[in-house]
């Protein structure tokens, strides 16, 4: 469900485990979180599974808060913001592991892009 | 030494680049250097960057865990840190720690250029200083060389007249890839008259392994924190300082600078040791020459804290009343946008080139002289990645569809901003906010800033002048997002309260940064700019710090 | 030694295959190095270290690749031509003066401490030196400094007005190369202060040790080592072989062992990777042969560099990452296999449709290539600039 949410085929790992630990420790994710399995099993039967998951996120509130809330969390490192307030990150490696910096082609601030001078280049990566 | 009350040959508050370089030289010429640091030492690196790297918001202050609210030396982290007396905030904040603002600077290191040391004579604003270019120019290598400046020597050399006699210890840090896409399509612009140029900014950032440390390895969080020492930082010259035989002494708050009541002269330190489990240690120094060192805002505190009814009854060195007054920054602002092709941000340093043209000019007669920093950051704070990111999930993207498109909003983000030089003011000011003391008991610092037409002015024509760069890459005026008017950010160049000059009438410290009133005392730092140009100040502070180390050390030869 | 031409251009030569073959052995060990999280085996911090290790491992190699330029350009400047063949990995030890193997070696202790002595201060030597019998002109040094001295010395005793020609060859500067620090040759002072700078960067002076090559491999081993001890599970590198090969041609397998690619898809990646980087070669030498006032200097110095930074780096961290097909774990990695290829014609337009065709027909390979199911990401990337290369050398016909 992660991999269909995000686009990204090659996450999981210990940042899976730990995003599944938060998850089910937030009684309010539980029931939408299981909506959103059900929409995704329903999607994948079409021939464009993300169109048709994407059409049903704006027939059902709830599918689509928690396909938001999901990918925020991996493409973020953290929580979407509550209130206006952002979230600390989960741990460094939610920070440094965040898919943002990936679809960004670059890296994240404080980890190193590569050697002296690669930014002059187009991304390598 | 005996630990209540000790005796040393120099005694330096503050461990910031300029208490740093002092101490580095004075004891590597074997003269007793004791260093007196408000701050923590801190922890390693590496834990720096992991707080850093939890933090929901990366403020300048958010790796440094130590400096945060409940420290009894908590640094301002934003305007809402400072006791504002208005009208207009002052945004620029500071780090009170061994290396002190240094670790959460950008790190661009130009020169001033001659004009902004005659601003009077040349524009009939603002004053003179008591040197020239030419004073400073040998200083300027010396510094570039103390902190590893990378830079282009040919294209900088001669820059507004700013003449260079030494090559730069290292290479330019290579421009960004959006950075050479820019400076093609800025070729051949003109704007009111002048030519636009792109030029590469000299950073005291290694472009190849330099003293020990590193070659940039683009980690791109140059503020707030580099992961591994490529930038410099003040902690590099601290511990040279520590090894040529000068002590620290660390979370040790100045409390008052003592005078003698028939000299003048400063006769000791008064501070108080702290840490972490509440306890106080009220401590007395002695030393034949003093260095205050405690950058613009906690120097002209300390100062004026210090008053003696007898000695100094304003304030230590405050005779001509302008300890406190003049405080500037370089206010800036910024263009964010979102270009039609590829520039790939969030790779290499935030910045690398900037538009230097306008740096100087007869319309400094009329408004500020500005600076622009082509930005390698995406849009800086007007949208972040993760405001890119909301706004995507918003539009109800899932998948490869969503990372498709954020990617590709991400990497075409882009801004450029600009640094506006502010006049010396005497209402802008630092005074001490009597009723609210800190935990030492000391009053707290409030500040007084007024925006003026000089700077408003300037602000105009900066954004004037990206927009037309912004016509030369073709970016539709809906993807265009200026500055609101009238606003700005700080730089985090704080300046001027303890101005030199050569009349101590209307100034606090002479040529070489020595107090007027009392002549065993050294007042260093940004503080000591009679004007504020348009460089980033530390290269200049450095500079000036290392010709004060000479004449210190030819005092103390002297045996005065 | 007797001074004369033809002994300094064999000395030179000789400097050129040394700092090429550095470089590509430093390029094998930073293409080894894990790059992110999802690898396993590291901790954040040890992220940190490890990406800190690449590229300090990279900004060596690109010096060396400077070095090679350098001495491209005092080749050219005293009548050489800018010489890019050496033989293929590994090269044994006898080849070279300093008695020393230069293999593809994964990143770890024992390929640093190769670095370092490849590196070491002539002043910190204490290997003997042996007779050498198998080459036409033995010559003797212990380090990559002392054969630059040897050089120095021929510069020195070679009369100047006889020993540079006339013309902008050897002239090839910052603005054309990308390399900031490259020093055009046009005389004696030039040659000196250039052979100067390689040695400063190389092994250091006594003031600036602790930034050589030399200090940089010392510094990054010690870490390595420690954070060896404190983890044992600790893994840096990603398991590729030594020396391998995606096949055997040419004299591969005369020198040492090789490592053939079983799987046949790294396997093709491996020949595509070997010819950009030969294409890229050829680029840089016929620049380099002409000089600065060459038409297509600045084309061919641009896509050569592009190639490296945005082609060969990728597909080289692609193969590092591949299974090698062998059935023991082991992975791919780039062989940086010089075939028979030959200099481009020294006629520009010539050159040029020679080299896009070539770049096109590569371009079409990648694209193959990375149409495979288990292609790694990179090689989406590499394809992708392959692409604009290719087409950055058509529009210029």
């Amino acid at each position: 469900m992660s991999k269909f949410v995000t686009g990204y085929s090659d996450i999981g790992g210990e940042l899976e485990q730990l995003y599944a630990t938060i998850m089910s420790s937030k009684p309010d994710w539980a029931s939408e979180l299981a909506s959103l399995a059900i929409a995704v099993d329903e999607a994948k039967a079409n021939a464009d599974p993300e169109a048709a998951l994407m059409a049903t996120i704006k027939q059902q509130p709830e599918v689509g808060h928690a396909a938001r809330r999901l990918a925020h969390v991996w493409y973020a490192g953290r929580l979407s913001a509550e209130n206006g307030v952002d979230a600390a990150f989960v741990s460094e490696e939610a920070y440094f592991g965040g898919l943002i910096w990936r679809a960004a082609r670059a890296h994240p601030p404080g980890l190193s892009g590569g050697y002296f001078g690669h930014w002059r280049y187009a991304p390598d990566v | 030494m005996s630990d209540d009350l000790d005796r040393c040959d120099v005694a330096v508050v503050g461990a910031g680049v300029a208490g740093a370089l002092i101490a580095y030289r004075l004891a590597a010429a074997n003269y007793r250097v004791v260093m007196l640091e408000a701050g923590p030492a801190g922890r390693n690196r590496q834990d720096l960057v992991a707080d850093y790297s939890l933090a929901a918001i990366k403020t300048p202050r958010s790796p440094y865990a130590d400096n945060q609210p409940s420290s009894p030396v908590w640094s301002p982290d934003s305007e809402k840190d400072y006791i504002q007396l208005g009208p207009s905030p002052f945004k620029s904040t500071y780090l009170r720690r061994v290396g002190g603002s240094t670790w959460h600077m950008l790190g661009n290191m130009p020169r001033h250029v001659p004009a902004d040391f005659r601003l009077a004579t040349s524009y009939g604003v603002g004053v003179d200083w008591p040197i020239d270019y030419d004073d400073l120019e040998p200083w300027y290598c010396e510094a570039e060389t103390e902190l590893g400046v990378a830079g282009d020597h040919a294209e900088l050399n001669g820059l507004h007249g700013a003449y260079r006699s030494r090559a730069f210890p290292m290479s330019k840090i290579w421009p960004a890839y959006g950075d050479i896409f820019v400076a093609k399509a800025v070729e051949g612009l003109t704007f009111e008259g002048a030519d636009v140029r792109v030029l590469t900014t000299p950073q005291a950032r290694n472009s190849r392994p330099y003293d020990g440390r590193p070659a940039c390895a683009g980690n791109s969080s140059c503020v707030p924190i580099c992961p591994i020492g490529a930038k410099y930082d003040a902690t590099v010259h601290v511990s040279k300082a520590t090894t040529a035989g000068a002590v620290l002494r660390t979370q040790a708050v100045v409390t008052r600078i003592e005078l003698d009541s028939m000299t003048r002269r400063v006769s000791a330190l008064r501070y108080t040791r702290w840490d972490e489990q509440g306890r106080r240690d009220e401590r007395r120094l002695r030393a034949d020459i003093y260095v205050i060192a405690a950058h613009s805002i906690e120097t002209p505190r300390l100062l004026l804290i210090s008053s003696d009814s007898d000695a100094a009854p304003t304030g230590v060195a405050n005779g001509s009343g302008q300890v406190g007054r003049n405080l500037m920054d370089h206010l800036q602002g910024q263009m964010a946008a979102v270009v039609p092709q590829p520039l790939f941000p969030y790779r290499g340093p935030p910045t690398t080139v900037g538009v230097d043209t306008f740096r100087d000019g007869t319309f400094r007669a009329s408004h500020a002289a500005f600076r622009l920093s082509i930005g390698n950051d995406g849009m800086g704070r007007v949208e972040t990645p993760f405001a890119a990111l909301e706004q995507k999930l918003v539009e109800g993207l899932i998948g490869s569809r969503l990372r498709v498109a954020l990617g590709d909003r991400l990497i075409r983000q882009f801004r450029i901003s600009y640094s506006t030089e502010m006049l010396p003011s005497a209402h802008n000011r630092v005074t001490l906010a009597d009723a609210v003391s800190d935990s030492f008991g000391m009053p707290r610092a409030q500040l007084s800033l007024h925006l003026e037409d000089y700077n408003r002015l300037a602000f105009e024509k900066a954004a004037a002048l990206i927009s037309s760069i912004f016509d030369r890459l073709e970016i539709p005026d809906s993807d265009r997002k200026p500055q609101p008017k009238d606003t700005y950010s700080g730089a985090g160049h704080i300046i001027g309260t303890t101005r030199m000059g050569t009349d101590a009438g209307s100034s606090v410290v002479n040529q070489h940064c020595r107090a007027h009133e009392h002549d065993n005392l050294f007042i260093v730092g940004a503080s000591t700019f009679p004007t504020g140009g348009t460089a980033n100040p530390t290269l200049t502070v450095a500079a000036l710090a290392l010709r004060a180390a000479s004449k210190i050390s030819s005092l103390l030869q002297r045996g005065s | 030694m007797q001074a004369s031409r033809s002994r300094l251009l064999s000395l030179l030569t000789e400097a050129c295959e040394l700092e090429h073959g550095l470089a590509c052995s430093y390029l094998f060990a930073a293409f080894s190095i894990k790059q992110d999280l999802d690898e396993g085996g590291l901790s954040w911090k040890q992220l940190q270290a490890v990406r800190l290790w690449a590229s300090e491992i990279y900004m060596v190699a690109a010096e060396e690749m400077l070095h090679l330029a350098q001495a491209w350009n005092i080749l050219a400047a005293v009548g050489g031509s800018p010489y890019y063949l050496r033989p293929n990995f590994p090269q044994r030890r006898s080849y070279y003066g300093f008695h020393l193997p230069l293999a593809l070696e994964r990143f770890g202790p024992s390929a640093l401490r190769r670095f370092v002595s490849y590196e070491t201060p002539a002043d910190q030597l204490i290997l003997p030196v042996d007779a050498r019998t198998d080459d036409d002109e033995p010559t003797e040094y212990r380090s990559v400094g002392e054969l630059y001295a040897l050089i120095r010395e021929q510069i020195l005793n070679l009369p100047e007005d006889q020993l540079f020609f006339q013309g902008t060859q050897g002239e090839m500067g910052p603005d054309i190369t990308h390399f900031p620090n490259i020093i055009p040759i046009k005389d004696r002072v030039s040659a000196l202060a250039a052979i100067d700078m390689i040695t400063e960067q190389g092994e250091g002076t006594d003031y600036d040790r602790g930034d050589s090559h030399f200090a940089v491999f010392q510094r990054t081993l010690a870490s390595l080592v420690t954070e060896k001890e404190r983890d044992p599970a600790f893994e840096p590198a990603r398991p590729v072989l030594e020396n391998p090969v995606p096949r055997i041609r040419g004299d591969w397998n005369a020198h040492g062992k090789i490592n053939l690619i079983r799987d046949p898809f790294a396997s093709q990646l491996g020949d595509l990777f070997d010819d950009v980087y030969s294409l890229m070669l050829r680029l840089l030498q016929h620049a380099f042969a002409s000089g600065p006032a060459s038409k297509v200097a600045e084309l061919f110095c641009d896509t050569a560099i592009n190639a490296m930074t945005t082609v060969i780096k990728p597909l080289g961290e692609a193969l590092a990452k591949l299974s090698s097909g062998r059935g023991d774990g082991s992975h791919a990695g780039a062989a940086f296999g010089l075939t028979r290829h030959v200099t481009l014609p020294a006629a520009e337009s010539i050159a040029l449709a020679v080299a896009a065709e070539c770049a096109h027909e590569l371009a079409e390979t990648a694209a193959e290539l990375a149409t495979s199911g288990h292609a790694p990401g990179q090689l989406g990337v590499a394809e992708a600039n392959l692409k604009q290369i290719a087409g950055a050398l058509a529009s210029a016909r």
